[in-house]
């Protein structure tokens, strides 16, 4: 049973393989080039990195805990088939990142890491109950609306790391802290809305992109304004560091934005993703990538709203 | 006015609609009516501009999709927006400001709690609550009365009525006949992505029983029910 399950799960994965464009041949090699080069980036870059890097892999984990999936499993399989198939999920996801955790001798991390992937897997992630968390960002929904609220407490991790950073006076932990608010805030353009909800704009497509990243790039600055300011106060001789945090960051979610509708409404394609990637150790790509991102979004947007 | 000028639309090699010329005048109400597949969702959404298509959509107010309110069969909410969210999501989409969404929320919605956990009903209400608040010309209602309760299905169809007398153009599509009846001064019936019949309001209750004898027909005795 649980065979044919997996078997399944690695159809559907194939086929959303292809649809993105990508042979399964190719891209099973391609993601572990990908996965040892990302992990060994992250061990370089910081010295927090096995805090961080479980954290990652947890919230990817996480994600196989949403709700509507999870009553489908709970409806076709037996109580006791349907937990041991999801704490399976979840191992095998957890696998690759837990091994790099023991190969870079974080045994204990790697322990902890495992028990709460066991753990996650007794949770269904979003609530059906009737309370709405109040956000700041009511007055242009949607995209901030609900990433604010599908990340908040995430975001609220964040700030109490930041805070830790502060406390322990450590400038470069503040400034990682900050490049994370830019982060999540990408994720909340990563998926291309229903055509509809362009559609209904009454602008023309260049208009409705500087409308989008206009309250992108002010929410995002907003979020990430607490530990900017707090950080300026604390380090004002970095005062630098922190602007070319938050240009570097609004950049990328100009980039990204326009990398959403130069693909809609399909989801961003491989292309655009390598090279915004490409883009992460070496920013200035943006400079190039924001305006060929632009034309092909102005193509793409004139379908939907000339 | 809307015109639609030899509208075809094929997905790959198979073609859902044929060569569809047909006209809306502004006062009147048009129903679709068609078996599941006719190609009813796919004539709204290449008038509404959603879908590419070959042939000509033309209207008295220009560009259409400004003036056009869309209700899709199955509305899609994000799921963590509430309800007050979409209707101000939409109203900034089209650029209108100073709605007072309470005094317009006549189906009781509640506006605080997420979209995304209404019933089928009630995220039909809202979605419908939205077109109407964004003043429109053009009506593209696909369904509006699946889902709905009695008391909203008398509102909706009052609503109807309201906007034929402020001289809109609507259009509708229904697998409820009767509610067809009471909106409709006109209705097209869609056959294999061609129109096949039009039907003026004298002669719904011939279609209708029409349309139960073709249905219907000997079925019902095949069950054998004693």
């Amino acid at each position: 049973m649980y065979q044919a399950y997996f078997r399944l799960q690695y159809k559907m994965f194939n086929r959303h393989l292809r649809a993105f464009g990508l042979a399964p041949a190719l891209a099973y090699p391609l993601s572990l080039i990908l996965f040892v080069g990302l992990s060994f980036y992250i061990f370089y870059k910081t010295q927090y990195a096995v805090y961080i890097y479980p954290v990652l892999a947890l919230s990817l984990i996480g994600s196989l805990s949403e709700k509507e999936r999870n009553v489908f499993l709970q409806h076709i399989f037996s109580k006791q088939h349907y937990q041991r198939l999801r704490i399976l999920e979840n191992l095998l996801v957890a696998l690759p990142f837990a091994l790099f955790l023991m190969l870079k001798l974080a045994f204990l991390e790697a322990l902890g890491f495992i028990a709460l992937s066991v753990l996650l897997a007794f949770i269904k992630s979003g609530s059906s109950n009737n309370y709405s968390l109040p956000t700041p960002f009511y007055r242009y929904p949607f995209e901030f609306t609900v990433g604010f609220r599908k990340t908040f407490l995430f975001l609220l991790l964040i700030y109490f790391v930041a805070v830790m950073g502060f406390w322990v006076d450590n400038f470069n932990l503040s400034v990682f802290t900050l490049i994370l608010v830019f982060a999540t805030t990408l994720t909340f353009y990563m998926v291309p809305e229903a055509p509809f909800y362009v559609w209904i704009f009454a602008q023309k497509p260049s208009s409705f992109l500087k409308h989008k990243i206009g309250v992108a790039v002010m929410y995002a600055n907003l979020l990430a304004l607490p530990i900017a300011i707090a950080a300026l106060i604390l380090y004002p001789s970095f005062g630098w560091v922190i602007l070319l945090a938050h240009l570097v960051g609004s950049l990328f979610l100009v980039a990204l934005i326009l990398a959403k509708y130069a693909d809609f409404p399909k989801e961003i394609g491989l292309p655009a993703i390598i090279f915004l990637v490409m883009a992460i150790p070496f920013p200035p790509i943006l400079l190039l990538l924001i305006p060929y991102f632009y034309k092909k979004a102005i193509r793409r947007l004139n379908q939907f709203l000339a | 006015m809307i015109q639609l000028k030899n509208l075809s639309k094929s997905y790959g090699n198979k073609e859902v609609l044929k060569d569809i010329n047909l006209e809306f005048a502004r006062g009147q109400v048009y129903g679709i009516v068609g078996a599941n597949g006719a190609g009813k969702t796919t004539l709204f959404k290449c008038v509404a501009g959603l879908e590419d298509h070959y042939g000509k959509v033309e209207s008295d107010q220009s560009p259409l999709k400004n003036h056009l309110g869309f209700l899709s069969t199955d509305p899609y909410f994000f799921s963590k927006i509430t309800g007050r969210e979409y209707l101000q999501l939409l109203c900034n989409a089209r650029g209108i400001q100073g709605k007072n969404f309470l005094t317009t929320n006549i189906f009781n919605l509640p506006l605080e709690e997420y979209a995304a956990n209404y019933s089928t009903g009630m995220k039909k209400k809202l979605a419908l609550s939205a077109i109407l608040l964004l003043e429109n010309d053009y009506y593209i209602l696909d369904e509006p009365f699946n889902g709905v309760d009695i008391q909203s299905n008398m509102i909706i169809t009052e609503i109807i009525h309201r906007l034929k007398t402020l001289n809109k153009v609507v259009l509708i599509s229904s697998h409820i006949f009767s509610t067809l009846n009471k909106t409709c001064d006109r209705i097209y019936l869609l056959k294999d992505g061609e129109i096949d019949r039009t039907v003026d309001k004298n002669d719904f209750d011939a279609l209708e029983q029409e349309m139960i004898d073709f249905t219907i027909g000997d079925s019902i005795n095949q069950l054998g029910l004693s």
